[in-house]
């Protein structure tokens, strides 16, 4: 049996521009939404009634940037330039297998603390259309 | 000069402003400014030191030499890289040139390429763009 790796240095991308990220910071919400399931009865017959919230179906990426001046600054732009924003996730482990994700119709939704000190970290996070394969 | 446009034999996405990815299947070349003058002359530079260490080889055997050849005609693309391959410095050459491209390039004619993009493009397109710019822009 083949051991299987994690990816640990995945790259992150914001409009075709690479971006300083914190190791083990990246994570993804791939959007799929969720879904509800109630049982039902039809003539003493249970019968399973699905339903998916299509309000949840919003892909997500998160990570972390140490809080340099430059990344302070970039993290200002993210949020200056709003809606449209595309965000790629790309990463390829020992094994050569590739991970690729990319967010649409993105925007940063959160207005993250900027430590101005010793380790400090900038949390970011971007919603918008469900992550599609890349 | 106007801006040359150069078709890609291998396309690649880029975000464009509408928040979605669009196929790349040209690159847009523009005139250099001020800005860029130091990259610009650095390329020169190289590629001058090119121009003489082929002219030396010419010298030897009696033949016309490049700069000779171009007083005569445009130099076409061909000799052009073989001018960088002279230079000793393509590597330099290669460099300088990804530096120049992220302010005198445009993906689709519409987004200025970045690094990330130009990591993906084809190393025959890349080469491709450096020859046209030199043609167009540096030595013309």
């Amino acid at each position: 049996m083949e051991t299987e790796l994690i990816l640990v240095d995945a790259s992150i991308e914001v409009d075709d521009q690479t971006v300083l990220i914190e190791g083990n910071s990246v994570v993804l919400i791939e959007g799929t939404g969720e879904a509800s399931v109630k049982m039902a009865s039809m003539g003493g017959t249970l019968i399973p009634i699905v339903s998916e919230d299509l309000s949840t179906k919003v892909g997500m990426v998160k990570f972390e940037m140490p809080a340099t001046v430059n990344s302070i600054n970039v993290s200002r732009e993210f949020r200056a330039k709003g809606p449209e924003r595309v965000v790629r996730v790309s990463g390829t482990d020992a094994g050569g297998n590739r991970l690729g994700r990319t967010l649409m119709h993105a925007i940063m939704t959160n207005d993250p603390d900027k430590e101005i000190k010793n380790e400090g970290k900038i949390s970011i996070e971007f919603s918008g259309s469900q992550l599609v394969v890349s | 000069m106007a801006a040359v446009i150069v078709e890609l034999s291998k396309t690649f996405k880029y975000s464009n402003q509408a928040g979605t990815e669009v196929e790349c299947s040209f690159i847009e070349l523009i005139e250099p400014t001020g800005k860029v003058s130091n990259t610009c002359c650095q390329i020169e530079s190289f590629i001058q030191k090119g121009l003489m260490e082929m002219a030396s080889m010419f010298s030897d055997d009696g033949q016309s030499s490049p700069d000779e050849q171009s007083k005569e005609s445009k130099l076409d693309k061909k000799t052009i890289l073989v001018m960088m391959n002279s230079s000793g410095a393509m590597d330099k050459i290669v460099i300088n040139f990804r530096d120049l491209f992220k302010s005198v390039a445009l993906m689709g004619g519409e987004k200025a390429l970045t690094i990330p993009r130009m990591d993906e493009m084809s190393h025959k397109d890349f080469k491709e763009l450096m020859v046209v710019y030199t043609e167009n822009f540096i030595l013309n």
